[in-house]
């Protein structure tokens, strides 16, 4: 079980996450929500490790991630929001440097880079440099070296970023496999539909706050509105985005 | 544990199969790769031929010194009564000037790929790794590869050059004294400039904000260059000077690095004077201090950068109204005629002054004329002149010595591609038939050269009177846009948006012609200048008038000769084989 309990992130005393708290058991598919500079990737980056937080605490089967942290990221799968990948390694390469790192046998790790490489369909590319590679190229490298050492806990940042329809929709069933597996998936995105479709679970973070957590059900039933889009417009948006459509329009036509 | 019969290969495999050893790999293939995300940040050459580029300028030069030291040559010269120990005095502080200067260009060049950066956060800090392993195996890449250079520069020097001045020695323990001395000498002298700048780094990383140290680092990397050019050009006055070392404490070449670890040399060789060994004892007291002082800043600065990488990257958006110097409005409806020019020159100045591979580039080029216009001013100033006398050759040469390295480097660094995939924007809005890149390139070379040759006119006026120094200043100018156009002849792209140029093909040629071109034109025209102001000053505008109306014909003459005038993106290799259509059909 992963849990965050009152999550504090300030840069110069100002917060960016202001006490979030959350839990995401194993089997359950968290979506995470928010606007651009809501605190999502600060977040994501509290729960992966990358940043110790201001006060709170992430706690991986009731143990503090902090006290061990590098069995943590031993277990730990993470597709951040960048592809920021080496451009001068092969595919191949980059899993392979990736795999060494995270201590794999090498046999396994050539015979699962090998097979993901082919189930993504990147096999007759894997020689080729990072840097020849499209967005949805490197974001599926970015999937492969998350999953190919089987992590308990996985947290995609915007995963579906560059990956055309068909990528897509195997990502979208995968997660879904995944989550039967009894994985522990936290899935951060803008995408309302994927988020609705794919989570069993909910929470909407608005300037560094939580404003809703629960199942998308719930969720929807909080704010009385019909679609997760238009509670997710009720709980975040503070502008009229009907009224800006239209300002724009004008703007363009403008003299 | 490596089995015994294993070949090289496999054992490297097997180290590369361990973590730790992966990692360091991993950050010594960063110092030799792009770190741009399409990898377009390095010039693309493999690690041997970087290797061999460093190594070849030290062997060549050895391998030519065979003629000073060559006994045989000497006879037939009768030249009897040589001491090659003696001799030797300026070659041995060339070649630890050469490997001080070559081994802290590489690592002011490599200045961003020494420290992990953000990839490195995104892709590292996730993995099972320990900060502190990250932290070894970046030092001990960085150790290593140091140690490479090192030894790559000087190897081949440490054996022929002894070889050279030892080859009259009656036993080879003489050869190998001095080679091992020799040897000790360079390397050291390379381990203290890398070592010193890594200090530098590091301490500049501990102390500034990092927004401040980002600022402050092309503008020091450039003023770095600019001493390490100027130290390689002292070796042609210092070796002459060093005799005046004992009698002057205060002289000015004891805070000259090389000469210390030239003291050091000649120390182990037991040939240095009083003041040398001196300045030897000062070489090994500063490699021991940059020693201790590049770790320490090295960890402090780790911790502090490397660690925070994810904050940074959160806290970081810059959001500053920009500043410009040059009067924009005024020059879109003087100089820059279409939407083109304005669009394209914009693009191009942010590009050269924000784009860190291009500013330094061109910084090291308008760094090495800087150094040698004030070498040249020096040794104008040097020569004994009257007053009333007419300038000197030296003095009207020195800016266009400046002039020639400003206009080729803008030239130079107009073909490196600053992001490739982001050239989409040029193709898809501008016409396949664009006719004014050249003249555009044109406008952006003299808004280098315009301002200061306009600064200098008051202060020619002043010291030559009005006929003089404003005929120089339009001889100058004139000269700069003919050197120009000559340079943008073909020219059909837009700056920093097209492929790498086929260089390799015209190398050795286009050097010579740079060459030639430099002694052209900074000594035979400020040659010419001086003969026609000896006759009267009122020549020198008849002359800027010939250099413009060259210009003219010249862009007249050309333009007959070039059939497509196409806008690239991409440079082909010309084909190896043409048509000739001899039957015109």
């Amino acid at each position: 079980m992963l849990e965050a309990r009152g999550l504090t992130k300030c840069y110069a005393s100002i917060p960016a996450v202001s006490d979030v708290s959350f839990t995401v058991r194993p089997g359950e598919i968290l979506g995470y929500l928010g606007p651009n500079g809501s605190g999502k990737s600060t977040t994501v980056k509290m729960i992966t490790g990358l940043m110790e937080p201001t006060r709170g605490e992430v706690l991986f089967h009731g143990a503090n991630i902090k006290h061990d942290l590098l069995t943590y990221k031993k277990l730990l799968g993470y597709v951040p929001e960048e592809a920021l990948l080496y451009p001068y390694l092969t595919g191949w390469e980059y899993l392979e440097f990736v795999g060494i790192l995270r201590g794999m046998d090498h046999q396994l790790l050539r015979k699962r880079a090998n097979a993901l490489l082919e189930l993504f369909l990147l096999f007759p590319y894997r020689h080729a440099t990072i840097a020849s590679y499209s967005k949805g190229m490197r974001q599926r490298i970015l999937l492969i070296a998350a999953l190919m050492h089987d992590p308990e806990v996985l947290v995609f940042d915007e995963p579906l970023s560059g990956l055309d329809v068909t990528s897509a929709m195997i990502f979208r069933k995968l997660v879904k496999s995944l989550g039967r597996q009894g994985k522990i998936i936290f899935y951060c995105s803008h995408v309302l539909e994927v988020v609705e479709k794919l989570c069993s679970h909910l929470l909407i973070l608005n300037r560094g706050k939580l404003v809703a957590h629960g199942s998308v059900n719930e969720v929807r039933s909080m704010t009385g509105l019909a679609t997760l889009e238009d509670s997710f417009s009720h709980l975040v948006q503070e502008q009229d985005a009907e009224q800006i459509a239209h300002d724009i329009v004008e703007v363009m036509g403008a003299p | 544990m490596i089995a015994p019969g294993k070949t090289l290969r496999d054992r490297k495999e097997l180290l590369l199969a361990q973590p730790f050893w992966r990692l360091v790999s991993h950050f010594g293939m960063r110092l030799f790769s792009g770190t741009g995300d399409s990898g377009e940040g390095g010039l693309g050459l493999s690690v041997s031929a970087i290797l061999a580029m460093l190594a070849a300028p030290g062997a060549f030069i050895a391998i030519l010194l065979f003629d000073k030291y060559s006994s045989l040559l000497r006879w037939l010269r009768g030249n009897q009564a040589f001491d090659p120990y003696a001799a030797s005095l300026p070659d041995q502080y060339f070649f630890l000037t050469f490997s001080m200067v070559i081994t802290g260009i590489v690592t002011v060049l490599k200045w961003d790929s020494i420290f992990p950066d953000r990839r490195d956060y995104m892709n590292l800090a996730p993995l099972p790794i320990a900060t502190r392993r990250i932290f070894l195996a970046n030092i001990t890449a960085i150790v290593l590869i140091a140690l490479a250079f090192a030894i790559d520069v000087n190897c081949v020097s440490s054996i022929l050059f002894p070889l050279e001045v030892t080859m009259e020695q009656p036993r080879f323990f003489f050869y190998v004294q001095f080679a091992g001395a020799h040897f000790v000498g360079v390397m050291l002298a390379s381990l203290f400039i890398f070592l010193a700048l890594f200090a530098l780094i590091g301490t500049l990383m501990v102390l500034l904000p990092d927004s401040a140290f980002r600022r402050i680092s092309i503008y020091l990397r450039i003023f770095i260059v600019m001493l390490l050019l100027g130290l390689l050009t002292s070796t042609f006055a210092v070796p002459q000077l060093l005799r005046t070392l004992g009698s002057d404490p205060h002289s000015i070449l004891r805070w000259l690095p090389p000469v210390w670890f030239l003291g050091l040399l000649r120390s182990l060789v037991g040939k240095a004077d009083a003041a040398l060994a001196q300045l030897g004892r000062l070489g090994w007291q500063a490699v021991i201090g940059v020693g201790v002082l590049a770790p320490a800043a090295y960890i402090a600065s780790y911790y502090r950068y490397f660690i925070r990488i994810p904050e940074t990257i959160d806290t970081t958006l810059r959001n500053r109204a920009p500043r410009t110097v040059l009067p924009i409005a005024w020059m879109d409806q003087l100089v820059l005629h279409s939407p083109f020019e304005q669009a394209t020159y914009r693009f191009t100045i942010k590009t050269l002054l924000r784009s860190e591979r291009h500013s330094l580039l061109f910084g090291a080029f308008a760094g090495l004329g800087l150094v040698l216009a004030f070498e040249t001013l020096a040794s104008a100033f040097s020569a004994a002149s009257a007053p009333g006398d007419p300038p000197n050759v030296e003095l009207l040469s020195a800016p266009f010595v400046l002039a020639y390295f400003v206009i080729c480097g803008l030239r130079f660094v107009f073909d490196i591609p600053a992001e490739l995939r982001a050239n989409w924007v040029h193709q898809a809005i501008l016409h396949h038939e664009q006719r004014e890149p050249a003249a555009l390139a044109g406008k952006v070379i003299l808004t280098f050269i315009l301002p200061w040759v306009v600064v200098c006119l008051p202060l020619y006026v002043r010291a030559w009177g009005w006929s003089i120094g404003a005929g120089h200043v339009a001889v100058l100018t004139a000269a700069c846009s003919l050197l120009a156009k000559l340079l943008l002849h073909r020219f059909h792209k837009i700056p920093f948006t097209c492929t790498y140029p086929t260089w390799k093909q015209s190398a050795t040629v286009m050097i010579l012609l740079y060459v030639l071109g430099f002694w052209g034109f900074a000594f035979l025209l400020p040659g010419l200048e001086r003969s026609l102001i000896m006759r009267t000053p009122l020549f020198l505008w008849i002359l800027s008038a010939l250099l413009l109306l060259a210009g003219v014909v010249l862009r007249r003459f050309l333009a007959v000769e070039v059939v497509d005038t196409s806008l690239i993106f991409e440079e082909k290799s010309p084909s190896p084989f043409e048509i000739l259509n001899l039957s015109g059909r």
